[in-house]
């Protein structure tokens, strides 16, 4: 890193103005100038040589050395932004890792401003980069060489659906002990304030810029995908609308959007569909990225059962839920033996002998529990044990006085208090009502990722496998690897859109999509539309071309007063 | 300390100058009435001696007493009784102001003069860049002279000059090329007295220069000549030097006239130096008296 220094270009070149300085004052004093009466006493002897010696020795004039002072007391002004850096500048720079900042290369723009910007700091400062996406990111801290800036911005991928400047600055001034010259990088017209103890110089970009952009792309676990296209012009637009599987064109359209519109299309997707690639095409597009999306298959969900117990109905409603007989061990378990148990879930029926009453509602039901959704058991007749009775550590779900029909027991086994074949729920709606919140209840317990398309910095929805070797341990793809630590909450996936696989410990994995779709960045309406640099703050840093430090107008106001002190002396003498 | 206000030199020489008075020739020619004797005949009470009668003579003047004795007409002559006109010629050319010291002299010199003329009952003159000043204008002129007139080797024979012959008094540097000779026989042609102070700076005698210099005329800043100062070179200047004061010392003993030379430093700081650098050479050549 470099800045201006009595050793760098521009404090040398000032430097350099000492020896012109003596010449200047070599050749004057060669013949200078002194009024004299009689001159015509004045003779040079017989031989003598009109010009003389071609070298004398520099004098030493008052004059020679104010003026040379002067030339020094620039010299020193010009370097003077290094010398402050020397005594402990801490630069921060503060990149908008928005995905509006991809519009008209701001990001590379960014880029090469915060380059300038730590160059012109001086090659003795420090520095910090922080890239301002949904939550600040720490790109490069303190102590890092010239090496280090360059891995950190070109680190600097901005992909996020929103930005955090005002926590970034936060972020900064805690980072730095002292002063902190805080320098922003965005293309938004901000009211950032300097923290205490701080100066901060907006440099904002002119991002506006029209814009059309995928906003919205769901693809359903049952076979459609849909997709939201906007409009962020100020005029009518064409693009056309292309779905490929693969290297399979499965839909094309083309769409005509008047300024602000939304275009839906859904699509049903025939059986088997790969990972679908959608992409927006059209003339005028400011930001590529948010007008493509890579739409994978949802996991499906599907719960395998294992059924214990001869009950018709139960197994109706099973399948009429869509869980299906397992093959091996069952996702789902329903048996009356009350230490078996299902790979996600087990309910125990726990079927009354002789000894039972038939109970008539209201019963006491946890509406609020999905086990419970939609769950209406009015003229139901209940037939349970006479001696169930309220289990310490059990959670109901269905009760009637003290008495626990359907509650969760403390090792998490769902209890059933039920003869199905001495009661009418089974002939009632509630029945395959129970029965599909419990389904839906294993579905979404199964272990493994339950979504396969993300949006950036979305937080993965994986369930973890009681087999640890089964769980995750990185995210890996464009160029990124992310540790999933074991017993951490999931990770916040890269901004970076693209295909990346979750890896297990056991080498197997799934796969899911990350897609740059952040409809208030892909609306570059309200950007700046002028670049622009703004500083705010105490002291140290000037918004426009010349930025000296106070120390720097001070050594030059010095250096113009000897200056002055000298032509003021000539003009007394003479 | 600032160099010396030309009104504090001036009222500091008048002063001074009250204390002495104007020492003339023997004997003054022409004059308006006054303290001294003239060399013709007047109304003094000093005779002068007896001459015969001639028609239109006073017949006041006639001795009565020769006429009773011999029986002839003669009558008595007195001496005139005359004061003296005293021009102070002063040098305002630029290269008596180079050194303050020295303009500084000069002007304190002139107001001097003037004011012991005053007290001698004579009539001061000033003369500067031809014009005649006389009276009370002389000492605000003195408090203005600028020195900054051109040289002009002429000067002698162009200055403007009285009726009569009067006391002059010359106060210059006397470095100009022109023959030095010729320059004060000028100057004393009708003069009844001529009294030349040369007033030179220390620097004028002894230069300090060395190394390359552009040396530049005081009175014509377009002469110049270039030259590297040695030992060489300064030793032939005040070779030179001493050869032209040679020539000046000649010409005023040809045209007897009195020559004082002073030499001051280049600054100076007091009039009290002044008066002690310029009052004592004028006594000791007999110049002014003890009033």
């Amino acid at each position: 890193m470099s800045g201006p220094g009595l050793l760098a270009p521009w404090g040398l070149a000032a430097l350099s103005s000492l020896a012109v300085v003596g010449v200047i004052y070599l050749f004057y004093q060669r013949y200078r100038k002194r009024s004299i009466t009689g001159l015509f006493l004045w003779q040079a002897p017989k031989g003598w040589h009109e010009g003389g010696r071609k070298l004398s020795v520099l004098r030493l004039s008052r004059s020679l050395l104010l003026d040379l002072l002067a030339c020094l007391l620039l010299s020193l002004a010009v370097a003077a932004p290094a010398w402050i850096a020397r005594t402990g500048r801490t630069v921060v720079l503060v990149l908008d890792g928005s995905l509006s900042m991809r519009a008209r290369d701001n990001h590379d723009k960014a880029r090469d401003a915060a380059r300038r910007t730590v160059a012109s700091a001086g090659h003795a400062s420090d520095w910090i980069v922080i890239e301002a996406g949904d939550v600040p990111r720490v790109l490069a801290g303190l102590g890092g060489d010239e090496g280090t800036l360059d891995k950190a911005l070109d680190a600097y991928d901005p992909f996020e659906s929103s930005d955090s400047l005002d926590e970034a600055v936060r972020l900064a001034r805690e980072l730095v002990t002292g002063h902190a010259e805080i320098h922003v990088f965005t293309d938004r017209d901000t009211g950032l304030k300097p923290p205490a103890a701080s100066t901060l110089t907006a440099h904002v970009l002119a991002g506006r810029a029209p814009n059309l952009a995928i906003v919205d792309a769901v693809r359903h676990a049952g076979g459609t995908v849909s997709v939201a296209v906007a409009s962020f012009s100020a005029s009518a637009q064409k693009a056309k609308l292309e779905v490929r599987d693969g290297s399979l064109v499965i839909h094309d359209e083309g769409l005509e959007l008047e300024p602000g519109a939304v275009a839906q299309v859904t699509l049903l997707l025939p059986p088997g569909t790969g990972a679908l690639d959608v992409r927006l095409v059209s003339k005028r597009d400011a930001i590529a990225q948010d007008s493509r999306a890579l739409l994978l298959p949802e996991p499906p969900g599907t719960v395998t059962f294992g059924l214990d117990v001869q009950d018709d109905s139960m197994l109706r409603a099973l399948d009429a839920a869509g869980a299906v007989p397992a093959d091996g061990a069952p996702d789902l378990l329903v048996t009356d033996a009350p230490d078996a148990r299902g790979t996600v879930a087990t309910l125990v029926l726990s079927v009354p002998g002789e000894e039972a009453s038939t109970l008539l509602g209201p019963f006491v039901v946890d509406m609020a529990h999905p086990l419970c959704r939609d769950l209406d058991l009015t003229g139901v007749y209940w037939t349970t044990q006479v001696e169930g009775r309220l289990a310490p550590g059990s959670v109901p779900l269905v009760s009637v006085g003290d008495q626990l029909l359907y509650s969760i027991a403390p090792d998490g086994a769902l209890v059933l208090d039920l003869d199905p074949t001495r009661s009418n729920i089974t002939r009632t709606a509630a029945w395959p009502v129970l029965v599909a919140n419990l389904v839906r209840h294993v579905s979404g317990n199964l272990p493994g990722l339950r979504r396969a398309n993300y949006r950036p910095g979305e937080v993965p929805v994986f369930v973890r496998h009681a087999d640890d070797r089964r769980n995750p341990e990185s995210v890996e793809g464009e160029g990124l690897e992310l540790e999933w630590e074991r017993h951490a909450p999931p990770p916040r996936l890269p901004s970076r859109p693209g295909r990346y696989r979750v890896v297990s410990a056991d080498g197997t994995g799934s796969e899911l999509a990350v897609n740059a779709i952040a409809p208030a960045e892909s609306d570059l309406r309200q950007l700046a539309s002028r670049a622009g640099k703004h500083a705010r703050g105490v002291t140290g840093v000037s918004a426009g071309a010349a930025r000296l430090h106070p120390l720097a107008w001070l050594l030059a106001a010095l250096a113009l007063a000897a200056a002055a002190l000298n032509w003021l002396l000539d003009r007394r003498k003479g | 300390m600032a160099d010396l206000d030309a009104r504090t030199i001036v009222s500091r020489a008048q002063i001074e100058g009250a204390r002495f008075k104007v020492r003339p020739p023997a004997r003054l020619s022409q004059g308006p009435i006054g303290a001294h004797l003239g060399a013709g005949s007047g109304t003094s009470v000093e005779f002068q001696e007896f001459r015969d009668y001639q028609p239109g003579d006073d017949l006041r003047r006639v001795d009565w007493n020769v006429y009773a004795r011999s029986d002839s007409l003669v009558v008595r002559l007195y001496h005139i009784e005359v004061s003296p006109v005293v021009e102070v010629l002063l040098d305002a050319s630029a290269s008596m102001g180079l050194y303050s010291g020295k303009s500084g002299a000069a002007t304190f010199l002139a107001a001097f003069l003037a004011s012991a003329t005053r007290q001698a009952e004579g009539r001061p003159v000033l003369v500067l860049d031809r014009e005649r000043i006389s009276g009370g204008r002389i000492e605000p002129t003195l408090c203005a002279v600028p020195f900054t007139s051109p040289g002009d080797p002429d000067a002698a024979s162009r200055w403007p000059r009285g009726t009569g012959r009067p006391l002059r008094y010359l106060i210059s540097d006397l470095l100009f090329p022109v023959s030095m000779g010729r320059y004060i026989s000028d100057l004393g042609r009708d003069a009844a007295g001529l009294v030349t102070i040369q007033l030179l700076s220390q620097s004028e005698r002894d230069p300090r220069l060395s190394g390359g210099v552009r040396l530049v005329d005081a009175e014509d800043p377009g002469r110049t000549k270039d030259l590297r100062l040695d030992r060489s070179v300064l030793k032939r200047y005040s070779e030179r030097l001493a050869a032209h004061l040679d020539s000046i010392d000649e010409a005023a003993v040809r045209a007897r006239a009195a020559i004082v030379r002073i030499e001051v430093p280049d600054v100076v700081r007091s009039v009290d130096r002044l008066r002690d650098l310029t009052v004592p050479p004028l006594l000791e050549r007999g110049v002014v008296e003890t009033a």
